[in-house]
């Protein structure tokens, strides 16, 4: 029952040049767009300073873990499994992964990051939840391109098959996880039983990321449940855009498109919900 | 419900923000010509009113503001149906004992909370509260990149930014280090540097012109009612001299009601009393 009017948001002397809804709409795009840029910044220099090497720790971070992952996977299970290079599978399996834990545990605290900030009218609740989750996407793509290009030169993996391919597959995973991130934020902020119930709930999704195995290594009527997990679609599609068609994989970018689209709008729904409960200090 | 109840109250920000222009002498009074059929009645270029000022536009309208937050001891009706318009340049002293709702209505104010009834509009651009805290300044990063952060949100040139606030903090080599290792004055002085090099028109200052040593809270003053002195201002306070010296207003707040006073003295002298 409020009425936020968006009009104070702009400064006065910023006012669209057009007159027209268009220009508004431009010139507010941008604006947020521009605060989107400065939050993440902020929030790389916040989180690591400039000691050492500073913000390169976000890359770093998950470089090691998923370098450590390639590692101990490529003794335990030798250098190959099903045909497949077990480097090449570990390091695709593990950035995916990586995304989908960070996403959620992100999620979880979504709303609590953006205190003092709302006190900037340009910042809104959104501009911060999509701050953090673009930064979390990209900053995990980066630690892949890095291991990638470490076990590239190192000559243990071929260059890609099909990098657009894993470019969109990455993309849509950021669109469906980030939706799931921010509904699990909004309902968090509603409810304190819901958030101690998340943890051990989303260890337990972790093998529906599809990390540790393929579908097609699987049976029949194991894989028609699986084909319906967008987790798992989008990690096949990465990995499709790694080999190529020497393996065979399952996934429909268009079923993924639809699933980030829808989690997306619900979560942005779910998030409107919540902003009132805001509670600051 | 919510999608109804919008309108009518736009309609009624609106009505008010035109009675409010009138006030103030900028909208154009009644055309001389024509006879008043109606008393109190106003005409207003229709051209004008929708193209050059959007209703509200120019000042802040607080209305029927209700906060409540559920707590174990029940729901707590913190700000129990608030209204009040701060025009431009207007400065308004907000008076209340602790737990008065103050800050809450400080950070409904300045929309970090969404209220859970009623609605304010911003008309002016507004300033971040300038409070105990520091005012959002991010422990983490160095006071440096602070200021970059400012400067990006609000659209100012970064080099410029830094050079204002490096010589209004005065902070020396220190505005390299983090903010979290700061002494709660260099905070201070940070923060308010911050809002002095973006123009606002509407400042929110919560308690905090005491703090400081004397030099750098005349400073304060000389820069926020001298070269700032055409903003608007809502102060928080319990200095009784600085609100008699600049306020022409007195919201006194009371377990959640409000009260305004044209009478700054006597809004005083009752809040003495509560």
């Amino acid at each position: 029952m409020t009425l936020a009017t968006d009009r104070g948001g702009r400064r006065r002397k910023a006012r669209p040049p057009l007159g027209t809804k268009t220009g508004a709409f431009l010139s507010r795009l941008a604006t947020q767009w521009r605060v989107i840029r400065a939050l993440m910044i902020r929030d790389m220099m916040g989180r690591y300073g400039r000691e050492n090497i500073g913000f390169l720790w976000l890359i770093g971070e998950p470089a090691l873990l998923i370098g450590g992952v390639v590692f101990l996977w490529s003794l335990m299970r030798g250098s190959s499994t099903h045909g497949l290079s077990m480097i090449v599978f570990a390091l695709t399996g593990y950035s995916m992964l990586t995304l989908w834990r960070h996403m959620v545990s992100r999620g979880t605290g979504i709303l609590r990051v953006s205190g003092g900030l709302l006190f900037h009218q340009d910042v809104r609740v959104v501009d911060t939840v999509l701050s953090q989750i673009l930064m979390e996407s990209i900053t995990t793509f980066m630690s892949f391109l890095f291991c990638y290009t470490l076990f590239f030169l190192l000559g243990y993996v071929e260059f890609v098959y099909d990098p657009l391919l894993m470019v969109i597959a990455w993309v849509l995973m950021t669109l469906f996880a980030g939706g799931i991130a921010m509904m699990l934020g909004g309902f968090c902020a509603k409810s304190k039983p819901f958030e101690r119930m998340l943890q051990p709930v989303m260890y337990f999704t972790l093998p529906l990321t599809g990390a540790f195995t393929l579908v097609v290594w699987m049976p029949e009527s194991l894989r028609r449940v699986m084909v319906w997990i967008p987790m798992i679609q989008a990690q096949e599609m990465f990995r499709a855009g790694f080999t190529g068609p020497s393996v065979t994989y399952y996934y429909d970018p268009w079923y993924l498109f639809m699933c980030g689209i829808l989690t997306m709008s619900f979560g942005l729904a779910v998030l409107k919900w919540a902003e009132s409960d805001i509670h600051i200090g | 419900m919510m999608g109804l109840m919008k309108p009518a109250k736009a309609a009624e920000a609106a009505k008010r923000a035109v009675g409010k222009l009138a006030e103030t002498g900028l909208a154009p009074s009644a055309k001389s010509g024509r006879t008043r059929t109606l008393e109190g009645e106003r005409t207003v270029p229709s051209g004008e009113l929708q193209e050059s000022s959007p209703p509200g536009e120019g000042s802040i309208i607080v209305h029927d503001l209700v906060k409540s937050y559920h707590g174990e001891a029940g729901t707590v009706r913190v700000l129990d149906g608030i209204s009040f318009d701060i025009g431009p340049g207007e400065k308004i002293a907000v008076l209340g004992k602790n737990g008065a709702g103050k800050s809450t209505l400080v950070k409904l104010i300045g929309g970090v909370e969404q209220p859970t009834g009623g609605f304010v509009h911003r008309g002016l651009s507004m300033c971040w509260p300038l409070s105990f805290g520091g005012g959002g300044v991010h422990p983490g990063m160095n006071g440096l990149d602070n200021i970059r952060f400012i400067a990006r949100v609000y659209n100012r040139p970064i080099q410029e930014t830094i050079d204002f606030v490096e010589d209004f903090a005065e902070l020396g080599r220190y505005i390299r280090y983090p903010v979290k290792t700061y002494s709660s004055g260099m905070k201070m002085r940070l923060a308010f540097a911050l809002t002095m090099a973006v123009d606002f028109d509407c400042y929110l200052i919560d308690e905090v012109l005491g703090v400081g040593d004397q030099r750098f809270q005349k400073k304060c003053r000389d820069a926020l009612f001298g070269r700032r002195g055409h903003c608007a201002m809502i102060l928080v306070s319990h200095h009784k001299q600085t609100v008699l010296e600049y306020c022409s207003k007195a919201l006194v707040l009371k377990r959640g009601r409000s009260r305004l006073f044209d009478d700054v003295e006597f809004a005083l002298d009752l809040y003495s009393t509560l």
